[in-house]
């Protein structure tokens, strides 16, 4: 290859992802202090990068009339299990309901009822119409006065005597070697799907619901300088609809639909009624349909037959907000929701902190355990049933907190850019020199496979136990033994051996945690099939890791605090 | 991903039913790309998520570089100014073939969701407050 082409910039808050936390960490900077020199670094184009690429058709938490925070915080404790970081979930109710008025004023559509109420679709939940939900946000961070980096990929944190000082990565359009200085770092990078097998092979491989684009970045980054990272063993296993994975709260909340098995039995009502039947945590409801087709009662499906001819129609009309798809395959397979149910699955386990509580272990300013970074929305963990406005306020606190503690001007280690950009391009070095190796989606399915067989994915119905946890342990050891002997033709390729690398990275903790936690607090989630009960005697804490300088993965405990009085497992 | 650079639509018309729906591709408002030439990027280009609309180095012309990986979000299909971009589900999962096609106005978008027996149903979605 050439000689590499550097570019080097400064700033004040370089934000890691232009996605729904980022952009909105841009403007929270910006309003603050308008003087900030802001870096929104972005792997894609912030106008439909993300989560909310395709859109959303409801905001899922929210405080209806009557709620509080702490109302919030009980709800949210149970669904997961009487185990989450309350100081957090708090510190994000406070904000969640200004944060949706903001992005309204910006320009969402929110439905509203005729005295002009938001209208409801659940205990937490109000619909909107917001397939330009992101166009809308990034406008918002461009207005502000940010400065966004498209088509640039986070590689690794600088890192000055244990202090973060701003990131390095490539272009994808450039291929240019980016080193960019900052006085506080925000990372908003999202969490990983494609560390398991999916749902879908072959073509339809992609047709997964969180974004296949999503690689994990954030987190490996943070293992290799060596931050603090949660529960990454309470992986999220989504309930969603065969083929098209898409959102199943559309149906259920939005309408009204009930899990049904194949004899046409209610079965969370028959077998979950003590947990809350249809209402209960929501691990429970992607484990009740997946162990009714373990015991062969399946396929399962989200009752849909008692809408009207006029309710279909509508709830096509919602998917088009959020999962067009699905509007499209209902269409070509010429499948009619009024007169037949349509058939749900369980995902392939992705590990994020928005629905699930994987992450950077961070403080309530959203400081994580590394001086200078902070962590915000899906990449930070300890809070769970975050969702986007969730993603919102964490971004607003974490940008309050990079303006006002911005450190003095840091300056780049040259040896330290050095190594990192001889890292970054070897891929395409070593086809360029002709050397033989490994196609970044060659590794891919090796690891897939890895995790789908050993660690608990789709094929063994999420179930694992201490013997499958260590071959798992060792087979990604053995991958990641092998990644220097990755190749890439061009920076479209090195981007996609870069996403396996940090993928590979976040198994190796992944795969640490599940074996640490000896017992089930999440089924299906986590299920220990060798340690099946909920045991607060001795796991009521947190698993948390951190990576050493040779790294290996070391586990340390953190303890549990309840802030909101009251039993644990109501809400 | 398909992107279109035939007139009459994709399909060749040889059956009755397959014509239908050429003929309704047409009236839903499916154009031709034109590479977007003049533009410094290539609308779909430049907002996939995933970079997988690409610029041919040799021909010019716009391709996918891996239907597999896409992720069916629309954006490419939302982007393009010409409406030339159809998302085609895998086969694995779908019957050949309906068709779904946005106009995307300022506050809101027109989709046209095109049956296999060349049916037209629309859909009308705000995206924005008036602005």
């Amino acid at each position: 290859m050439d000689e590499i082409v550097r570019e080097n910039l400064d700033c004040d808050i370089l934000i890691i992802g232009g996605g729904t936390t980022g952009c909105m960490a841009a403007v929270e900077a910006l309003e603050r202090e308008p003087s900030l020199r802001v870096i929104v670094l972005e792997k894609a184009h912030v106008d439909r990068s993300g989560c909310l690429a395709a859109g959303m058709n409801a905001i899922n938490a929210y405080l209806n009339p009557g709620e509080t925070p702490e109302s919030f915080t009980r709800y949210v404790r149970a669904d997961n299990r009487g185990l989450i970081r309350e100081d957090l979930v708090l510190s994000i109710a406070e904000l969640l309901n200004s944060t949706v008025a903001r992005v309204e004023s910006w320009g969402l559509p929110i439905l509203k009822d005729a005295d002009g109420n938001y209208r409801r679709r659940g205990r937490w939940n109000i619909r909107i119409n917001g397939e330009s939900l992101k166009p809308i946000l990034a406008e918002a961070a461009r207005k502000a006065g940010a400065r966004i980096l498209n088509r640039v990929v986070a590689t690794n944190y600088l890192v000055d005597g244990g202090q973060v000082i701003g990131a390095m990565g490539f272009g994808v359009r450039d291929a240019k070697f980016y080193t960019i200085t900052a006085k506080a770092t925000i990372c908003c990078t999202g969490g990983a799907s494609g560390i398991y097998r999916p749902n879908n092979p072959g073509a339809a491989a992609h047709k997964m619901w969180y974004p296949p684009f999503n690689t994990g970045a954030g987190y490996a980054m943070g293992l290799r300088a060596g931050a603090e990272m949660t529960s990454l063993e309470m992986r999220f296993i989504a309930l969603r609809t065969k083929d098209t994975i898409c959102p199943t709260g559309t149906l259920a909340l939005g309408f009204g639909a009930k899990q049904v098995n194949s004899l046409g039995e209610e079965f969370m009502v028959k077998n979950f009624a003590e947990l809350g039947g249809n209402g209960a945590p929501t691990p429970y409801r992607v484990y009740g349909p997946i162990r009714e087709m373990q015991l062969g009662r399946g396929p399962v499906f989200m009752d849909t037959r008692h809408l009207s001819a006029e309710k279909a129609r509508n709830l096509r009309a919602a998917y088009l907000d959020m999962y067009p798809n699905i509007v499209l395959y209902w269409a070509a397979n010429k499948f009619n929701p009024s007169r037949e149910p349509v058939e749900i699955c369980g995902t392939e386990p992705y590990i994020f902190g928005g629905h699930c509580q994987a992450g950077y272990w961070i403080d309530v300013k959203r400081r994580t355990t590394l001086p200078g970074l902070y962590a915000a929305g899906d990449v930070a963990g300890g809070a769970p049933y975050k969702f986007v406005s969730g993603c919102w306020a964490e971004g607003i606190m974490a940008a309050r907190a990079a303006a006002n503690e911005c450190a003095k001007t840091p300056r780049a280690d040259s040896k330290q850019v050095h190594d990192e950009a001889d890292r970054v391009f070897r891929p395409i070095r070593r086809t360029a020199a002709g050397c033989g190796g490994i196609a970044p989606s060659e590794m891919e399915a090796r690891l897939q496979k890895v995790m789908d067989e050993y660690a608990g994915g789709v094929k063994t119905y999420y179930e694992m136990n201490e013997a499958s946890l260590k071959v798992a342990a060792e087979q990604v050891e053995r991958i990641h033994r092998q990644v220097r002997y990755l190749l890439a033709n061009d920076p479209h390729e090195l981007m996609l051996a870069h996403e396996v690398i940090d993928r590979v990275e976040v198994s190796r903790a992944l795969v640490q945690h599940l074996l640490y936690r000896r017992e089930t607090r999440w089924p299906a989630y986590q299920t220990r099939i060798d340690h099946l009960e909920l045991d607060d005697i001795n796991w009521l804490k947190f698993v948390n890791s951190r990576q050493g300088p040779s790294g290996e993965i070391r586990i340390i405990e953190r303890e549990y605090e309840q802030i909101v009085a009251g039993d644990r497992y109501r809400g | 991903m398909r992107i279109n650079r035939e007139k009459r639509g994709p399909g060749c018309g040889e059956f009755a039913d397959e014509a239908a729906m050429d003929r309704a591709l047409v009236e839903a408002g499916l154009g031709t790309c034109n590479d977007c030439r003049g533009l410094d990027e290539p609308r779909c280009v430049e907002v996939c998520p995933g970079d997988l609309m690409a610029v041919h180095p040799e021909t010019g012309a716009v391709y996918c570089r891996s239907d597999a990986d896409c992720w069916d979000c629309f954006a490419c299909v939302k982007a393009c100014p010409r409406r030339a971009i159809l998302v085609r589900l895998p086969y694995e999962l779908a019957d050949y073939r309906a068709a779904l096609i946005p106009r995307v106005h300022k506050n809101s978008i027109t989709w046209s969701l095109v049956k296999p027996d060349g049916e037209i149903e629309t859909f009308e979605v705000v995206t924005r407050k008036e602005r």
